[in-house]
């Protein structure tokens, strides 16, 4: 089956990535922070994807910076979603004056220009992981929002849930035993979609320059291959490639477990091949 | 919800693997690099071969950073903005290439009272303003007063301005009148300030708004925000014929710029050439890289007014942690002189010797102990005199977070625990040099910073970064630093005119400062300059400056 092969392919590589920002430390033979050898040094066998270009082990930050990116998806689309979620049920099963006003809010977070918002709150602000993970979770929900908020009105209409409705069951009952059930998988996908959006937009960040403090992260390295003009020495062969692969390895995780729980939604998907 | 068809899915993955390896293909060694294409004019300045090797009708030459309008009112930085500002306006007297302040706008003999407070000069003929109008010893006198008394926010000029009791104008000679005695005038004052025009500024409250119109060898023909500069040429300019009747300064960055160079669609740049560059600039037959000797610092503040940094001897700790070797080797590969607690360059005629950092761990260790830090955390980190947790902040932008990041490690290696926040640049500016006016508070504890040559290398310059006069002669003062010794040495320095005694007493500032460590002065890059000698062969390289400066372009 095309959905379960590439759920497994997808869960693979994304076991494989938290494997590695888990354990990174014990993999990474160097401490990333650490001037392990001489700046610019190109792979060697004490250093295998050589060094930046303050002498630090390129192959011990790219498997620290496993952690952050992982982690910067996480706190991002937990607040995202959380919000997405509440917002967009309370929205549909309420209507009215509660629907109109939350459907307001979240044209206008829409409204806001994602990436130069964060640009902005991050060059002003005294950033940090959570803080730029906050941001990015405060301004990521309306999207999942509305698509739930319309999925829970269809429901709240169809005919088994007017007959529980009717039954005497309760709107915080129907919404947690009945809506949420009903939606999860849609839930399920635009989690793995928020996470995918999530870490590039931080690697964006990371490589503009706006990463808080001084960050292993992959976009970070990036921006230093970057800025120490990798691309005319070539190193960056060994400097930006790697990173650069393991952003699209996390990114194709994601996309690929996203479209098997995709068709686990639509029977028509689930049986293509 | 209508989920995506399963072609159109294996599309998208396929999409991002194909960016993927677009990214991976983006570069290959040894092939022509692309620059970042500049908005708009930058057509490429291929040397035209009708045009005599004297005479080009145009020359681009990247200008590493949006400067406004480049007017003495509006330039942002002192390199590049000040330095192409001094493509467009004049100043009474010039710092030559030798590093020397010679007459420029005045004739050659200049006479200067025994008491060092005339100055009396002779406006040259020929002088005109952009628009053809003559320039006249009122718009110098003018100048002065303008700066001094009307538009007093931007405090370099003011600063200089209020230097001059009072001028008195004689058809085209003008006598300047000092309050105090000052040797130092004619390459502080005279050589620094630009001549503004009368006709434009008089009745200006806020000059910001005015545009550009100078005297000098060329004049801003067009600027568009963030896009480019563009010079012509003032023919009749009484110093001689411009070399290069155009010149294009498509606004990029230093890292852009130098793949344009390799690439051959610039003739040079506003910037030096990063220290891994070294090598492949060295192999391209068509650029010439010259070396010498770099005046711009690099420095670590420290705000003298936020404990823990108002104690000298927390700073003195903090200078004993720093390896200033390591930071050189690493940072700038070798190609930088590292500084000294006298701040003054060794190289200059007021360096002092002997003011050396110290690097001894254990010594700063001992100190901290000392001063009672010595309590640590479960990390080994120190807390603070009231036993909580303590976190020291650096603040830092662009590539001066490897200098942060380094001095984050040593100092952690000595048990204080430091956070570095990056920023932009601006918001930088705005947290250690708000509104670049020194006596309002500042915002950080400490913060990687720098000034350009032209400021390190004037004489006393250590009284403007240590003074506490922070609306006046301190003006560059941002630690804040406070030491009526110093002040009482720098007042006296500023009074004298005797050179044995002034000698004596900008040892005493250097030793005084030297020993409260207001700052650290990590270490003056090398100037590097790369240009292209094809395109282009009348560059001339001043003393710590840059190839891109008005000399390269004149007779």
């Amino acid at each position: 089956m095309v959905n379960k092969g590439f759920f497994a392919a997808g869960a693979t590589i994304l076991l494989f990535l938290v494997f590695i920002a888990v354990f990174a430390d014990i993999l990474a033979p160097y401490d990333p922070s650490a001037i392990s050898g001489s700046p610019f040094e190109p792979p060697t066998d004490e250093h295998m994807l050589g060094t930046n270009d303050i002498g630090q082990d390129i192959f011990s930050e790219l498997l620290v910076g496993t952690r952050y990116s992982l982690a910067v998806g996480l706190i991002t689309t937990a607040i995202s979603a959380s919000l997405a979620v509440l917002i967009g049920m309370a929205a549909g099963w309420a209507g009215g004056l509660v629907d109109s006003v939350l459907m307001k809010v979240s044209s206008f977070v829409l409204a806001i220009p994602y990436i130069p918002l964060i640009l902005v709150i991050s060059a002003l602000t005294r950033g940090s992981i959570w803080s730029l993970a906050i941001v990015m979770g405060l301004t990521a929900w309306p999207e999942m929002a509305r698509i739930i908020r319309t999925q829970t009105m269809t429901l709240k209409h169809s005919e088994y849930i007017t007959s529980i409705a009717a039954m005497g069951a309760g709107s915080t009952y129907i919404l947690k035993k009945h809506i949420a059930r009903e939606l999860l998988p849609f839930i399920a996908y635009s989690i793995t979609a928020r996470f995918r959006t999530a870490v590039l937009a931080e690697s964006t960040l990371s490589f503009l320059g706006f990463a808080p403090g001084i960050v292993k992260s992959w976009g970070t390295m990036l921006y230093y291959a970057q800025a120490s003009n990798a691309f005319l020495t070539g190193a960056w062969v060994w400097w930006a490639i790697p990173p650069g692969i393991m952003i699209t390895l996390l990114t194709l995780g994601l996309s690929f477990v996203s479209y098997s729980i995709e068709g686990k939604m639509d029977p028509r998907l689930e049986g293509r091949k | 919800m209508k989920p995506l068809k399963l072609s159109k899915r294996l599309c998208t993955l396929l999409a991002v693997a194909l960016i993927a390896g677009l990214f991976a293909s983006c570069a290959s060694p040894g092939a022509a690099p692309s620059p970042a294409s500049p908005a708009q004019p930058p057509a490429p300045a291929a040397p035209d071969q009708n045009q005599t090797p004297d005479r080009l009708d145009t020359l681009t030459v990247a200008i590493t950073y949006d400067e406004n309008t480049i007017t003495p009112v509006t330039y942002v930085r002192g390199t590049p903005g000040l330095d192409v500002m001094r493509f467009i306006y004049d100043s009474l007297f010039t710092i030559s290439p030798d590093n020397v302040a010679v007459p420029w706008m005045v004739e050659d003999d200049y006479a200067v009272g025994a008491d060092m407070q005339t100055f009396a000069v002779t406006l040259r003929d020929g002088l005109y303003w952009h628009d053809g109008t003559p320039v006249t010893a009122d718009d110098v006198a003018f100048t002065f007063d303008y700066f001094k008394n009307v538009f007093t926010a931007y405090t370099r000029w003011t600063n200089i301005a209020r230097q001059v009791e009072s001028i008195d104008v004689n058809g085209r000679e003008l006598v300047f009148n000092l309050e105090n005695p000052n040797p130092g005038f004619i390459r502080v004052v005279l050589a620094d300030m630009p001549i503004v025009s009368k006709a434009q500024y008089e009745g200006v409250e806020d000059p910001t708004e005015l545009p550009s119109l100078g005297s000098g060898a060329y004049r801003l023909a067009e600027y568009r925000v963030g896009e480019f500069y563009t010079l012509e040429a003032m023919d009749d300019y009484f110093r001689g014929t411009p070399s290069v009747k155009i010149i294009r300064m498509p606004i990029m960055d230093v890292s852009a710029a130098q793949q344009a160079m390799l690439a051959g669609q610039l003739a040079g740049y506003t910037g030096g050439v990063s220290v891994e560059l070294i090598d492949i600039f060295s192999g391209s037959p068509d650029i010439e890289l010259v070396s010498s000797d770099g005046y711009a610092s690099t420095l670590l503040l420290m705000s003298n007014v936020r404990p823990p940094f108002d104690d000298a001897d927390f700073r003195r700790a903090i200078s004993l942690a720093l390896d200033l070797d390591q930071l050189v080797d690493i940072i700038t590969l070798g190609n930088a002189t590292k500084g000294t607690a006298g701040y003054v360059r060794d190289g200059l005629d007021e360096h002092v010797t002997g003011l050396d950092y110290t690097y001894d761990q254990n010594a700063a260790n001992t100190l901290l102990d000392s001063l009672g830090y010595a309590n640590k955390d479960a990390d080994g980190m120190r807390l603070g005199l009231d036993g909580s947790p303590m976190e020291l902040e650096i603040l830092t932008s662009g590539t001066r977070a490897r200098d942060a990041e380094l001095i984050s490690m040593q100092l952690e290696s000595v048990g204080l625990r430091i956070r570095v926040t990056t920023l932009d640049p601006d918001a930088l500016d705005m947290r250690v040099w708000p509104d670049f006016d020194t006596s309002q508070p500042h915002d950080y504890q400490m913060a990687m910073f720098g000034w350009s040559a032209p400021v390190v290398q004037r004489n006393g310059a250590i009284i403007g970064v240590c003074s506490s006069d922070y609306a006046g002669v301190g003006g560059l003062n941002l630690s804040h630093y406070d030491s009526k010794e110093f002040d009482a040495a720098a007042e006296a320095f500023l009074a004298s005119v005797d050179p044995a005694e002034r000698a004596m007493l900008n040892e005493q500032m250097q030793r005084t400062a030297a020993g409260d460590f207001p700052f650290v002065t990590l270490y003056f890059a090398d100037n590097i300059n790369a240009v292209n000698t094809q395109q282009y062969s009348g560059w001339v390289f001043p003393k710590g400056g840059l190839a891109v400066n008005v000399f390269s372009f004149l007779p």
